[in-house]
């Protein structure tokens, strides 16, 4: 009888959780209701989302081109097309673009990264159909010069400068994560190299535009005060972008050795050192992608993440960071963390590795795996909040999510069981860590090593001292 | 004192606080191996503003004009007791109401607002961590605070439901020993690790910018950077800096729903906000007192860097003008000048230094209009030899604003682009509701705006001419932070009526 009773409580307490989240995850699929899909003939997919009580439209496209289409000689291709793209098409030549934008957009940018490159924009609903026939132009028909490349050239070196080498540990660390899988599509940086960069000519930029900019790569999704006319627009202007006869380039997930490697760099410039942990995991399409965006929100990720639990009171590190990083067939789980004077960078690396293993071996509570899903919801709701975020969010969609780019994703989560959470964390965190050691000129590294060894007390008023 | 500095082949090693440490260990080592490379400067170019042209057989865009506020994004404001207002603002699409908690001291800046922001970050990780029966466990992770001079918004989006109990916790985070818990040791360690990575990353131009162009006994300096006060922190000197800012501060509670407030939630609302400090320290706003420099540039000196970063501005006078002197009001000329040369890709000075000439990832300009201050500033950062190129640019570009009349497109895109920015603000909550808070701590509404889009309305090329002339008359502030060694010749040929300084 008491076990019947216990069973009851644990069911009507699953079902009070479910109910809530239930409740809480009714916009998603409001919202996804009113979304009209269309995939024009040339294979390019749309989406328009009409919102009540707008003023004004986002217009995200996303192309499936981005640094793994790039071939060798060619790297940092995809992102410095995607600034030609601001400088110039058949019927917007020079900078008009630019200066249209500006004076009717709120925000108008564009990100490359290794699996795609995005375009985004919000202007006032009554200029939509001049930003469409001028997206279409610029997509379709663009213009490239020698001055405009040597131009955009430059400007990709100032932003290399600025995002990369102005800053210690940045280089050597990302080309240290990136030999991890040398030979593969993730194998080099969307930013490219320099020599890449400053051999690329308008010849063989404009023959990558043609390679890799076609309908059927395109997601586009308008957000917003969306007229009716807008669909008869979107044909006028994409419709007779013809698709090619081949299919677009292929890729499939990676065979990652998940074994441990440890490593380290120094850098003259480095102030202090720091620990750089990453696990190799599954890339967005995985099956097993959704119990992994838990099982990292859990750890690390979140404000009430193991880490930051244990990091309320008397830390081991300085400061640390986690951000998620995942493509379509590959995805990194990350750590950055800088020491304490009196704890070892082996320490910190014990530390972390120990939580996987504790949590491999239990997992979580019913109570604890609703929170994280419910904090997952939340993080998914609050793209519904911003339109442009909303549209980049639509355009970003996996073919299996065609038609439920938002709940689709959400459901994966919510059908995430606590055996899930085990199995992938034994799967693909306990085998091996990529141990990256950052270390700073050796008078740091040596009175360090020095301050590991003093009594804590000594090294803590040291410390306050120093800092 | 000045710090002893060691430097090793031109690289600086430590000052001599942090030497303590390192001097048992430190060897000397002979510079034999140093390499110097000569470097090539970039030559100077005549500044070209961009040509607006208009696009042929372009579809036509139907003139919107309207620069009303929308019916219902009016706030509903009650007043729920002297210096508690309520506002109402539309819901959301995630149909999760953001709660926002907003103290406002319009006349004196927060004391320590840099202690204050990091408090109420930890107290974040602690609900988050550590809850409560009353914790709303469903919308705790979304706790954020924003913290500036003037405003401290402490924000929850929760369901429907926890309304009640979120603004609780919310109004519990001013109660006396709602800092008790945090480690304040950590919290010692992280102010004084935020100079460090300041100074690591190169936002300690940041402070030098701010020293200059607020000038020194500026009560926002004085705000700020207390290191004696954060090396010193303890609870009770923590609880003190908390306490100060709640009894100089107006209470609003902003609240974005769609379902409306029924007087018995009214009621409930406005006896949580009675437990809030009792406002009983506002001052008098102190006169501004900043005296320019002339042709002095500052310089950081950071040596291995491989960019130079470039502050560069103007304090502009806090009192509007009227109109009767003739003159353009502070406000209105330091809008009008950030984005006319600043506002990103056609902005003249990143159409022209960026898209033209490739000197520069990016350059800015942004009209910081705070209470007790109206500061315009332009902020970018370029490579080592183009240094002196693009610093002129910059001075050039002031230059030919005074001189020279815009052309009528380029002024027509110049007021289009503000409207449209004023018309899509609505459209983005975040944005709207930032902008709300701001008019807040200024004691203004969305009407200033309104107001301010009608001077827009009336641009025209000799109003540019003459806010250019009105404020780009005298040499602008600048602070740089870059490789003194390398890059000092090129200033010296560049701006040779400058005059070097290192602080």
């Amino acid at each position: 009888m008491a076990h019947l009773f216990i069973a009851a409580t644990i069911t009507t307490s699953v079902a009070a959780a479910n109910d809530e989240l239930v409740k809480l995850a009714l916009p998603l699929y409001q919202v996804e209701k009113t979304i009209e899909y269309r995939r024009l003939d040339n294979g390019l997919e749309v989406r328009l989302l009409p919102l009540a009580q707008r003023q004004s439209v986002a217009i995200a496209s996303q192309f499936a081109v981005g640094s793994r289409n790039e071939s060798q000689g060619q790297t940092g291709y995809a992102h410095l097309f995607e600034h030609m793209l601001f400088k110039g098409s058949q019927n917007a030549p020079g900078d008009s673009y630019s200066q249209t934008m500006s004076a009717l957009s709120g925000r108008f940018n564009a990100s490359t990264f290794f699996d795609y490159t995005n375009y985004y924009l919000n202007l006032p609903s009554n200029a939509l159909e001049l930003a469409l026939w001028l997206e279409a132009d610029r997509f379709i028909r663009p213009s490239l010069t020698t001055d405009t490349v040597k131009n955009q050239q430059q400007t990709v070196l100032e932003e290399m400068a600025t995002t990369i080498d102005n800053q210690p540990y940045i280089r050597p660390a990302m080309e240290f994560l990136l030999k991890q899988v040398q030979g593969t599509p993730y194998g080099h940086a969307v930013i490219g190299s320099k020599t890449d960069i400053e051999a690329a000519t308008t010849e063989s930029l404009t023959q990558f535009h043609q390679t890799f900019y076609r309908p059927d790569t395109l997601q586009l999704s308008i957000v917003g005060q969306v007229p009716p006319q807008t669909l008869t627009w979107v044909k006028a202007y994409f419709a007779d972008w013809p698709m090619p006869n081949n299919t677009p380039q292929g890729f499939h997930p990676l065979q990652v050795n998940r074994q441990s490697v440890h490593h380290e760099i120094i850098d003259a410039r480095g102030p202090w050192p720091g620990l750089l942990l990453a696990w190799h995991t599954v890339g967005r399409s995985h099956q097993d992608a959704a119990a992994i965006s838990l099982v990292e929100s859990y750890l690390l990720q979140s404000r009430s993440s193991v880490l930051a639990k244990l990091s309320l009171t008397e830390p081991k590190q300085l400061l640390y960071y986690s951000l998620p990083l995942t493509m379509e067939h590959f995805g990194v789980m990350n750590l950055v963390m800088v020491p304490r004077a009196n704890i070892s960078l082996d320490q910190l690396t014990e530390q972390i590795t120990a939580i996987i293993d504790d949590f491999a071996a239990g997992g979580l509570t019913s109570e604890q795996l609703k929170q994280l899903k419910l904090r997952s919801l939340q993080q998914q709701l609050a793209k519904l909040d911003n339109d442009i975020s909303l549209a980049t969010t639509l355009s970003a969609t996996l073919e299996k999510d065609r038609l439920t780019p938002l709940s689709g994703p959400w459901e994966r989560v919510n059908a995430v069981t606590n055996a899930d959470i085990i199995r992938v964390t034994r799967q693909y965190l306990q085998p091996g860590v990529v141990r990256l050691d950052l270390l700073p000129p050796w008078y740091i590294r040596w009175s360090k090593a020095v301050l590991e060894w003093l009594p804590t007390g000594w090294t803590d008023s040291l410390e306050e001292q120093v800092l | 004192m000045r710090p002893f500095v060691v430097k090793l082949c031109g690289i600086k090693l430590c000052s001599i606080n942090s030497c303590l440490l390192l001097s048992f260990f430190l060897i000397l080592l002979i510079c034999g191996g140093c390499q110097q490379t000569k470097m090539t400067f970039t030559p100077v170019q005549s500044p070209e503003p961009p040509s607006f042209k208009p696009l042929i057989n372009a579809p036509i865009v139907e003139s919107s004009g309207s620069s009303l506020v929308e019916h219902h994004l009016v706030p509903q404001v009650s007043v729920l007791a002297p210096f508690h207002l309520l506002h109402i603002l539309p819901g959301r699409l995630s149909t999760l109401n953001r709660i926002h908690l907003v103290a406002v001291s319009p006349n004196q800046p927060y004391q320590d607002a840099d202690i204050l922001a990091k408090a109420f970050t930890e107290k974040g990780l602690w609900l988050a961590n550590k809850p409560s029966a009353k914790t709303p466990f469903n919308c705790i992770e979304s706790f954020n605070s924003q913290v500036s001079l003037h405003s401290v918004t402490l924000t929850l989006a929760c369901p429907d439901d926890q309304l009640e109990t979120a603004l609780s916790l919310l109004v519990d985070i001013w109660s006396t020993g709602s800092f008790s818990d945090l480690d304040i040791a950590k919290l010692r360690r992280q102010l004084a690790l935020d100079k460090h990575i300041n100074a690591f990353n190169g936002n300690e131009i940041e402070k030098l910018w701010a020293e200059k162009i607020l000038g020194q006994t500026h009560p926002y300096n004085g705000a700020l950077n207390n290191e004696a006060q954060q090396k010193t922190l303890t609870h009770q000197s923590l609880e003190k800096i908390a306490h100060q800012a709640g009894i100089q501060s107006q209470w609003h509670l902003i609240i974005e729903r769609d379902a409306s407030i029924e007087p018995q939630q009214k009621t409930v609302i406005a006896a949580q906000m009675k437990r809030l400090p009792v406002p009983s320290s506002f001052s008098e706003p102190k006169l501004d007192s900043f005296k320019p420099y002339g042709k002095t540039l500052y310089v950081i000196d950071a040596p291995g860097s491989v960019q130079t970063q470039v502050r560069l501005g103007y304090h502009l006078p806090l009192q509007a003008h009227s109109s009767d002197s003739g003159q353009i009001d502070s406000t209105f000329s330091c809008e009008l000048l950030s984005r006319w040369l600043g506002r990103s890709f056609s902005g003249r000075l990143y159409y022209d230094l960026r898209e033209r000439r490739g000197l520069t990832y990016g350059i800015y300009g942004r009209c910081f209009d705070n209470p007790m201050a109206t500061i315009l500033k332009y902020y970018g950062s370029t490579q080592l030899q183009h240094t002196g190129a693009f610093i002129k640019g910059i001075l050039d570009h002031l230059q030919l604003a005074q001189t020279e009349l815009a052309e009528d497109d380029e002024v027509k895109a110049l007021a289009d682009y503000y409207q449209n920015q004023f018309n899509l603000m609505f459209d983005d909550p975040a944005h709207r509701t930032a902008r709300y808070i701001q008019l807040l701590s200024k004691q203004q509404d969305w009407q200033a705006i309104v107001n301010q889009q009608a001077q827009w309305q009336r641009l025209n090329s000799l109003t540019l001419q003459q806010a250019a002339q009105q404020v780009f008359h005298a040499p602008p502030v600048m602070v740089i932070r870059g490789d003194l060694d390398k890059i000092k010749p090129d200033l010296q040929e560049k701006l040779p009526d400058w005059h070097i300084v290192t602080p």
